[in-house]
């Protein structure tokens, strides 16, 4: 990703009304995708008709990934993130100033190192979170579910985010946009990312797509299966992913080698070093490891369901196609 | 006399760590000869024995098994000198007998050989010995004890050894198993050779088995000496705490103990000396009695070889010798008077009175005449053999204030009330 | 004169059981997550003896399966063969190859390897189970020192050291667990215990282990009958009792640890094997001996073959199955004894 697409009000005020109208429609289009990703209650802003900035109004109303309508009352102060997508988001939307808590998993962008941890990913620590005093709280499903009721039991407001591919990582960008007050800024970030999206599928269009294999985990041997950001990512860098299963899935050793993908990749948490593969009983014959096609993924890109995630397809784009795609 | 010594103890001092049981043992025991050991629980018999198989630590002085130094033989080596019958046999697992006497060839056997025709034979020999062939098939757990100790015995036959250790191996076997493994043991060291050391809980049984007896008592072993100097009244007195008839028994002609009390069981009350006029073991009841309830007692004139002559023995009570079937004389007269002017007490049993010992008689009356305490059991009616002198002497006696009782027990309160009035 | 013979004679058993291990092996190269026809299981194996082995078809048998299914019957060998020597030297029919806190050791050394290599994860190859085993032949000899009082090993005392381990680096373990969340799916998942890691690599690390380990106890068989009898009883019949129990010792944890240095912890082979046949051939090690590690060798490899295909293509941890189909088995075939008396 090589825009940073941060911008504020003040910056905007000063375009031309044209590009204020513009982006008011793009104002519009976002709300409507809000919309038909599952918001119940209208947006009570009119978008459209404010010719200068698209101000948000308070109080509104957003559903979750958990399926939760939260209605978030004034423009939040003192957000708190417990996932580091979130974390992403919320600096990638202008709200670096905002956020006052994130978990010990957070690395980018690198101001984060000095707000104050409030726990690890797994298990959010209630009272380092309460102690924050915060408006707003990004929060994840999955592992954080459990957690989301006690947070609620706090008074606090919150929002639970779980993108499964890259349109619910659009929708989570807006959302989060729309709950702070960052419309405008949500969907000008969206649309830098679906920009960078087309132009890496189109410089792999009508090649024929690689078989690929990506390896989360070793020990057992974890792979991304259908319905996953990760297939979702490979199958527009122009690869085929060698699993068909659904969801995230435990493989067989014997499958990978029956699979013999020309491609083998793995994030960088599972296997630190290409070389590695070949150590393991049968690997050695894999054409991926004898032609040298073992390529580590950064996590923090492919894994991510944050702003970055178009770097990450960037990555798997050169590993399927180096020759078409450069760095 | 250079009979070889099976075993060599030296001087010997054992025990486990630091800890001595035994000190200063010399003991030997040689091919063809069972030795036994007698003593007090935790004496030290079975100490020396372990320390025989190791299991004990010789902490001083020599042990040497067949003219070699105890502590250089390997286990194997050992194991080829010494078979170990064992106080109890445990079947903690189930293998066919004959397989489990086989166990007893391992220390013949090199590193890698199985048993062969020569070791089959010596397994049958055992087992035949030791009546045991019968149960060849059958897995061990399902025998009875007995059978298990004799097939104890045919294993450590099988080691083929020079020496056997027994320790007290019969005391849970019924009585005819109890003698059918003392009787081979006996007859192996007769016929084969076989030196034996045993520990032995049953005084008779040691007697009767042992060629010699060793008496181990307060960390010291006696020299061993053949059973009928080994064990005697004073040894068992001083030994175990108890007075015992030690004698020989009439049948098997070896020595016999018969325990009467035990020192522990006499009462500590001091009463004072009673004379108990007794024979033929009349008197022998009275006699236990009273020294039971702490009388110092002593008896008139015995014949040796009476029953109540051969009890005061064991009880240590004074009396005045009289030769067997002898009349009293001048002398034994004397002694008895003197006896009596000793005494607070005199008791008169029922023993029958004829002109040999109506003496016992007379000086109980006179006593009686002089005020000493008489007490007379039963009535002289025909017990007397005197020609009316015991009956006279009765009742000057009776004249002279001597009480009647009519039974031991009664003596025996009669007397508590002379002694605290 | 009547027999009692409730045990198998060994005419029958040992053929039985080697066609066995045959069976079991020839099933776990064959089977599997992806189906593979018989007439290509046989080829690749051809193949593989002849060298010519080539072709992705032929690695999935010979590089992947082939690997796999050798190392379960070493480590299946090597955890009954030693739960048979505990057995013996404890007479103590409870006594399994873990007893002496060598799991409790081999999982620390794993945890501290684990930790160590997690920026350098190319060296967990070598690294765990190389400490997985120094961890275990270390608590092994701290449980020996701490057992022995005047040159006697008594088995009470053996016991007591090696629960007390046991717990102690159990928590240590735990504590590190904790401290670095991120190592611990991955040491969860090795002490469940598995074959994934199988390789040739591996096996050469093993099985000089398992040898090494294995050749003392065959060739003491007549002695280990002679424990049975009680440590002073052996002693009588010429066996160094003491020096004896402490090579037996050395042997049973040094195939221990090798089998847990590869293959993680995998319980109830240990345990019930022997006693399994110990109930049909009976206690003589003559032949309970091998015939233990050929049935260790069996169950494990038919294990692994159920722990990789009954829900292809997750694999369940091997110590699961073992667990599951041997407890019932065991339990018919302790009824089953217990009736014929």
């Amino acid at each position: 990703m090589s825009r940073n697409a941060r911008t504020t009000c003040t910056t905007r005020s000063t375009r031309s009304t044209r590009t204020a109208r513009r982006f008011a429609l793009v104002a519009a289009c976002a709300l409507a995708l809000v919309a038909l990703a599952g918001c119940t209650a209208p947006a009570e802003k009119p978008a459209a008709e404010t010719p200068k900035v698209v101000a948000a109004t308070f109080p509104v109303t957003i559903t979750d990934d958990a399926s939760r309508t939260v209605t978030i009352k004034a423009e939040p102060q003192r957000i708190v993130s417990l996932a580091p997508a979130n974390t992403e988001i919320a600096f990638a939307l202008g709200l670096g100033d905002k956020v006052v808590g994130v978990t010990t998993y957070d690395d980018y962008p690198a101001e984060v190192t000095k707000i104050t941890k409030i726990g690890d990913f797994t298990t959010p620590n209630i009272e380092a979170i309460a102690a924050a005093k915060p408006d707003l709280i990004l929060a994840t499903t999955g592992v954080q579910a459990d957690v989301l009721a006690k947070l609620e039991a706090l008074g606090a407001t919150v929002i639970a985010l779980d993108p499964q591919n890259l349109a619910g990582v659009y929708s989570a960008i807006e959302r989060t946009g729309k709950a702070t007050g960052a419309i405008s800024q949500a969907a000008a970030l969206v649309e830098g990312m679906k920009v960078d999206v087309d132009a890496i599928t189109a410089s792999v269009e009508g090649t024929e797509p690689v078989s690929a294999f990506v390896e989360i985990a070793q020990n057992p041997l974890y792979t991304a299966g259908t319905g996953t950001l990760l297939d979702e990512l490979i199958t527009l860098a122009g690869g085929t992913n060698v699993v068909t299963q659904p969801s995230w899935v435990a493989y067989s050793a014997e499958q990978v080698v029956k699979d013999n993908p020309t491609v083998y990749m793995a994030t960088k948490g599972s296997m630190s070093d290409p070389a590695q593969l070949s150590q393991r009983a049968g690997f050695k014959e894999l054409s991926a490891v004898k032609n040298g096609r073992v390529v580590i993924l950064d996590d923090n890109l492919v894994s991510r369901p944050g702003p970055r995630v178009v770097e990450g397809l960037k990555e798997i784009a050169v590993a399927l196609h180096p020759a078409l795609v450069s760095k | 006399m250079t009979t070889e010594h099976l075993i060599a103890y030296s001087g010997a001092r054992v025990g486990y760590g630091a800890t001595t049981i035994v000190s200063d043992a010399s003991l030997a025991v040689h091919a063809g000869e069972v030795v036994g050991l007698v003593g007090p629980n935790g004496a030290g018999k079975s100490t020396l024995l372990r320390a025989v198989t190791g299991d004990a630590d010789l902490l001083g002085g020599t042990l040497s098994l067949a003219g070699v130094d105890s502590g250089a033989l390997s286990a194997l080596q050992r194991a080829r000198l010494v078979g170990v019958v064992p106080q109890q046999v445990t079947a903690a697992f189930s293998v066919e007998a004959r397989e489990f006497v086989t166990m007893g060839r391992h220390p013949h056997l090199a590193r890698f050989a199985v048993p062969g025709e020569r070791d089959r034979e010596v397994v049958e020999r055992a087992m035949r010995l030791t009546d045991t062939l019968h149960l060849a098939e059958k897995p061990t757990d399902e025998l009875s004890g007995g059978d298990l100790q004799r097939l104890a015995l045919a294993q450590a036959l099988a080691q083929e050894p020079q020496l056997l250790l027994l320790d007290e191996p019969t005391s849970h076997l019924d009585l005819n198993h109890r003698l059918q493994v003392l009787d081979l043991v006996r007859e192996l060291a007769r016929d084969e050779g076989i030196g034996v050391l045993a520990v032995f809980h049953d005084l008779d049984l040691a007697a009767r088995y042992s060629d010699r007896i060793a008496v181990v008592a307060s960390g010291t072993v006696a020299p061993a000496e053949i059973p009928a100097r080994a064990i005697t009244t004073a040894t068992v007195r001083e030994v175990f705490g108890v007075r015992a008839v030690v004698g020989i028994d009439p049948v098997t002609g070896t020595v016999s103990v018969t325990p009467v009390l035990r020192d522990g069981a006499v009462a500590l009350v001091a009463r004072g000396r009673v004379l108990v006029i007794g024979g033929s073991g009349c008197g022998s009841q009275l006699m236990r009695r009273l020294v039971l309830a702490g009388w110092d007692v002593i008896s008139g004139a015995l014949n040796a070889g009476d029953a109540d002559q051969v009890l005061a023995e064991a009880l240590g009570v004074d009396y005045a010798h009289i030769p067997p079937f002898a009349p009293m004389d001048p002398e034994s007269v004397g002694r008895v008077v003197a006896l009596a002017d000793s005494s607070d007490a005199i008791v008169v049993s029922d023993v029958p009175f004829g002109h040999g010992n109506v003496d016992n008689l007379r000086i109980a009356a006179e006593r009686a005449e002089s005020g000493t305490p008489v007490v007379l059991l039963g009535e002289i009616e025909g017990r007397d053999y005197a020609e009316g002198a015991a009956a006279d002497l009765w009742a000057r006696a009776r004249a002279a204030g001597a009480q009647s009782a009519a039974d031991v027990d009664v003596v025996v309160r009669l007397l508590e009330a002379i002694a605290s009035p | 004169m009547s027999r009692t013979r409730r045990h198998v004679s060994s005419v029958v058993a040992f053929p039985v059981l080697s066609l066995g291990l045959v069976g079991a092996m020839v099933a776990g190269v064959a089977l599997g997550a992806v189906s593979v026809a018989p007439g290509e299981v046989l080829g690749a194996l051809g193949r593989a003896v002849t060298g010519t082995a080539a072709g992705l078809s032929d690695t999935l048998i010979v590089g992947v399966r082939l690997p796999r299914v050798v190392l379960a019957a070493l480590v299946g060998a090597a955890l009954a063969g030693a739960g048979a020597l505990y057995q013996a030297l404890f007479r103590n029919p409870l006594a399994d190859p873990y007893i002496l806190g060598v799991s409790s050791g081999a999982g620390l050394g794993a945890m501290i390897a684990f930790v160590a290599t997690a920026g350098a994860t190319m060296l967990r190859f070598g690294a765990v189970p190389l400490a997985a085993f120094a961890g275990a032949m270390l608590t092994m000899l701290l449980v020996v020192r701490l057992a022995s009082t005047r040159g006697r090993l008594d088995p009470t005392s053996l016991l007591l050291a090696g629960v007390a381990l046991s717990y102690t680096l159990a928590a240590v373990t735990s504590f590190l667990m904790v401290v670095s969340r991120e190592q611990m799916s991955a040491i969860v998942y090795w002490m469940m215990g598995g074959f994934a890691q199988a390789s040739w690599p591996y096996i050469a690390m093993i099985a000089p282990m398992f040898v090494l380990g294995a050749i003392l106890p065959l060739l003491s068989t007549r002695e280990l009958n002679l424990m049975l009898l009680g440590d002073e009883r052996a002693g009588h019949l010429g066996l160094s009792v003491e020096r004896f129990k402490l090579l037996m010792l050395a042997s049973a944890s040094l195939m221990t640890a090798a089998a847990v240095a590869v293959a993680g912890l995998i319980g109830f082979v240990g345990l019930m094997v022997p006693h399994m046949v110990r109930i049909v051939l009976g206690p003589d090690h003559r032949r309970l001996l091998p015939a233990s590690l050929i049935a260790g060798a069996i169950v494990l490899v038919l294990a692994d073959l159920v722990a990789r295909t009954i829900i292809a293509p997750i694999e369940i941890p091997v110590g699961i199955v073992t667990a599951v189909l041997g407890g019932p088995f065991f339990i018919w075939l302790l009824v089953r004894g217990e009736r014929r008396r």
